[in-house]
């Protein structure tokens, strides 16, 4: 899994592309972690090359949009493909993961 | 009738084999690629839980998977350890999740096996073989 990071001036953009299971969720926190201590909890996860995700994922996952809404931010998700929309429907996180087709459409969610 | 093998050792870096021997004999069995890739992932979460929680992370141990089909009939998927006989449906869980409070609590894996499959048996400590999870999937 590999994860690269683009800052706009209020928004940072993860893209997660991969696998986001067990092996690779450490990279996820440390990258959500090194945000958080700077403040920044405006974060959209671009899912465009993201391939896979188990419940690893899904748990850091709903950890920080718990984090970034008790700072007043927001987490959500562009590009989401159908195994993983299928994956988060299993567990009913559909309703609690705000999706959008293009991150264009998750950054104007934001204003 | 087919049957198909493999024995890995207890290791996180062994899951995506584990995960894609079983997503390979899915669509051998006729699965279609959304069953497919289901089934890959509760194979992913029972492995992950031998890992995590039977072996607690130690290495040294080892994981079996057992797979038999019987093809545009059915799927079953044997996973053998001998680890301490963690019993995940004696954990916490609340699914399907629906409040942001529900973030750290466990389950998650479980509930997704019980969802993919159509039956799912615990055993544990069988003589001369260890812990055994044995699910089954129609086509």
């Amino acid at each position: 899994m590999q994860i690269s990071l683009k800052s706009l001036k209020r928004i940072d953009i993860i893209k997660v592309t991969g696998r986001l299971d067990g092996v690779g969720v450490d990279d996820l926190e440390t990258a959500i972690s090194d945000l958080a201590n700077r403040k920044r909890f405006s974060l959209i996860i671009d899912c465009s090359e993201l391939s896979y995700i188990n419940s690893a994922g899904l748990r850091v996952l709903m950890a920080t949009l718990k984090q970034c809404k008790s700072h007043s931010g927001h987490l959500v998700f562009a590009h989401v493909n159908e195994q993983i929309t299928d994956t988060f429907s299993i567990v009913g996180f559909q309703s609690l993961f705000e999706q959008f087709d293009t991150i264009l459409d998750a950054v104007d969610s934001f204003n | 009738m087919m049957f198909k093998e493999m024995r890995v050792s207890a290791d996180a870096s062994q899951l995506i084999s584990l995960a894609t021997f079983a997503s390979a004999a899915a669509k051998e069995a006729g699965f279609d690629r959304k069953q497919t890739w289901r089934i890959e992932l509760a194979v992913d979460e029972a492995c992950s839980n031998i890992i995590e929680h039977a072996y607690s992370g130690q290495k040294g141990g080892w994981i079996t998977l057992k797979i038999a089909i019987e093809p545009n009939e059915w799927m079953q998927i044997v996973l053998e350890d001998q680890g301490k006989g963690f019993d995940p449906t004696k954990i916490a869980s609340v699914t399907p999740i629906t409040s942001l409070d529900h973030a750290r609590i466990g389950g998650m894996g479980v509930h997704m096996m019980r969802t993919i499959m159509d039956e799912v048996k615990f055993e544990f400590k069988i003589p001369y073989i260890g812990n055994r999870l044995t699910m089954i999937k129609k086509v």
